[in-house]
């Protein structure tokens, strides 16, 4: 369980985030949806441990981060939004590589499974510069994922994907979850949403402003737009709910 | 951290060529330019003027033979330019061998024989004059040789001169222990850099201290395309990503300098123990330098702009201590070139 208790970031003397609190419950499905700049990156690092809270205290079961964050990091598998991959390894290389830098080595059988799954074999002696913008984002997650975590954190996993590769991800990512692991991932894709998630996180003016189910969303959902009336990216997202 | 030089390494094989010619340009420039070396080593040796008045067999074998003496270089010229050239100091002295030279010595004389033009500067001139002394002493004992056996026997006086010419090779049967001013020779003596040695050893410097600060990109580029955050969450600490990266650094800015600087000093002649004195300075040197330079970057956020102004200072540290003006001990070029 991952809670945040009041949680604000600054960044170059902006509110980037606003003071708000939540909790993570372990096992859940969370897709996380919002204007762009309404600071849901920044939600995701601060989970993945890679930004520090300005001010308030995240928690992992019942831990601040500060003093579990080897425990935190061991957990936590990050596919960050850009492709962060070594461009002139082959996709081969690419998992060697991150595969020796884990501490406590990986499982190999997940890893095939993951390979497998996504069809990196078809890809397997490739230079990542030479592929194509679907395969890369494959590679990316496959590389986010390769300690098997507990806590799956994706920011926009499947952006520039064509479909039979989207499905291939989202078919990945619902084992993950069906697994029991945590997943929390950002994405503007309502299918690819609807998908995976069993609870949606709304963000908006720098803070999350629902936390719920799609059921509860749809209830919702005209209040939202009414308080959120000025935010027309906000609205037009929503009306898609 | 040593997965950090595999993965460099990985990835420069990817690019041979260019790794190959990043890797091997100092010591190609070391190698095409060593006849330029050779030439300015050539142009160090005492430079003597010999005139040949008798244009004979005997002095035409003088010439040669004085030409392949070491630390000379014999230049042929007239009598008249010979003697403006001492004037102008642009030689050390001139050796006039006069007409009737041969007939003279094989008549087993050698009285003014050679006329030798010297002015009041001339100093070095005496290693000519010796050289030239022991060829006229040569053929001048093996002329005599062939007399007294021409006139005492039926041998001819060809033959007598070339049996006695036979007792001076490889080295004259009886001989004064003279200590040769031979390239050998002047290894005992201390070893010191030329000047432009000195600029070539730096501009190397140079060159690994701005490969090392291009490296310092990847970091930069690490950090931009989320894979420093990648490593962060993979390694739950970055003490071994920077450990590695300063490690490839060092092996690879060493590796650029270090085999340059050792084929100069090995082209050059220079003694085993100097250049093993001047390798162990020039490791220190640059690993101090190397270490400045990375806490400078780590210090100054790890931005693009910091190598920018870290190639700046590394131009600057080559162009200050190149020109000499003030402040060199602040360079890290000129902790180099003083060495202890």
């Amino acid at each position: 369980m991952i809670q945040f208790h009041d949680v604000s970031k600054r960044y170059k003397r902006k509110n980037i985030l606003n003071p708000f609190s939540l909790t993570v419950k372990e096992g859940s499905s969370v897709g996380i949806i919002g204007p762009n700049g309404a600071g849901k990156s920044t939600f995701l690092k601060l989970v993945a441990s890679l930004e520090r809270p300005s001010k308030g205290t995240v928690s992992f079961s019942g831990e601040p981060y500060e003093k579990a964050i080897r425990r935190v990091r061991a957990e936590i598998g990050y596919v960050p939004q850009e492709i962060a991959l070594y461009e002139e390894l082959t996709v081969k290389e690419q998992l060697s590589f991150w595969k020796k830098l884990e501490p406590v080595g990986v499982e190999e059988a997940f890893i095939d499974e993951m390979v497998q799954t996504l069809r990196l074999d078809e890809v397997w002696d490739q230079r990542i510069d030479r592929l194509s913008g679907g395969w890369k984002r494959k590679v990316n997650i496959c590389v986010g994922m390769l300690k098997n975590p507990s806590i799956c954190l994706l920011d926009e996993p499947t952006a520039g994907v064509d479909l039979a590769a989207k499905e291939d991800i989202i078919g990945w990512l619902r084992k993950l979850h069906q697994e029991g692991r945590t997943l929390l991932y950002i994405s503007h894709d309502w299918y690819e949403l609807r998908q995976l998630s069993d609870e949606y996180m709304v963000f908006a003016s720098g803070k999350p402003v629902f936390q719920g189910s799609e059921r509860r969303l749809l209830e919702e959902k005209a209040n939202l737009m009414n308080s959120y009336k000025e935010d027309h990216e906000l609205t037009r997202i929503l009306q898609y709910v | 951290m040593l997965t950090y030089l595999s993965l460099h390494l990985n990835k420069w094989k990817k690019r041979p060529g260019l790794a190959l010619f990043i890797l091997l340009f100092p010591l190609l420039v070391t190698i095409l330019s060593y006849p330029f070396f050779q030439k300015a080593a050539e142009e160090t040796a005492v430079p003597v003027a010999i005139v040949d008045e008798d244009e004979s067999l005997y002095s035409t074998t003088v010439l040669k033979r004085v030409k392949e003496a070491d630390r000379l270089r014999v230049i042929s010229m007239s009598s008249s330019e010979a003697e403006k050239g001492v004037r102008k100091g642009e030689i050390e002295a001139a050796f006039i061998i006069k007409k009737g030279f041969q007939d003279t010595l094989q008549n087993g004389e050698i009285e003014e024989t050679i006329t030798w033009v010297r002015s009041n500067e001339s100093t070095l001139d005496v290693f000519a004059k010796e050289a030239i002394g022991a060829e006229l002493m040569r053929i001048s004992l093996n002329a005599k040789a062939g007399n007294t056996l021409e006139q005492s026997s039926s041998v001819s006086f060809e033959k007598g001169f070339q049996y006695a010419d036979q007792f001076w090779e490889p080295d004259p049967l009886f001989q004064m222990d003279f200590k040769k001013r031979s390239s050998e020779a002047l290894a005992q003596e201390p070893y010191t850099l030329a000047s432009w040695q000195m600029v070539t050893i730096e501009l190397y410097f140079l060159y690994a201290w701005v490969v090392a600060i291009l490296f310092l990109k990847t970091l930069v580029a690490d950090q931009r395309t989320g894979r420093l955050q990648r490593i962060m969450i993979t390694q739950h600490t970055t003490f071994s990503y920077f450990a590695g990266h300063f490690l490839v650094m060092v092996v690879m800015s060493l590796g650029l300098f270090l085999p340059a600087t050792i084929a100069l000093f090995f082209l050059s002649t220079a003694p085993l123990p100097f250049i093993a004195e001047w390798s162990a300075w020039a490791v220190v040197v640059l690993g101090t330098t190397l270490v400045i330079t990375w806490f400078f970057f780590m210090g100054l956020g790890r931005k693009r702009w910091t190598v920018i102004v870290l190639i700046v200072l590394a131009l600057g540290s080559f162009t200050l201590t190149a020109a000499d003006i003030g402040l060199t001990l602040a360079w890290p070029h000129s902790w180099l070139v003083h060495k202890p």
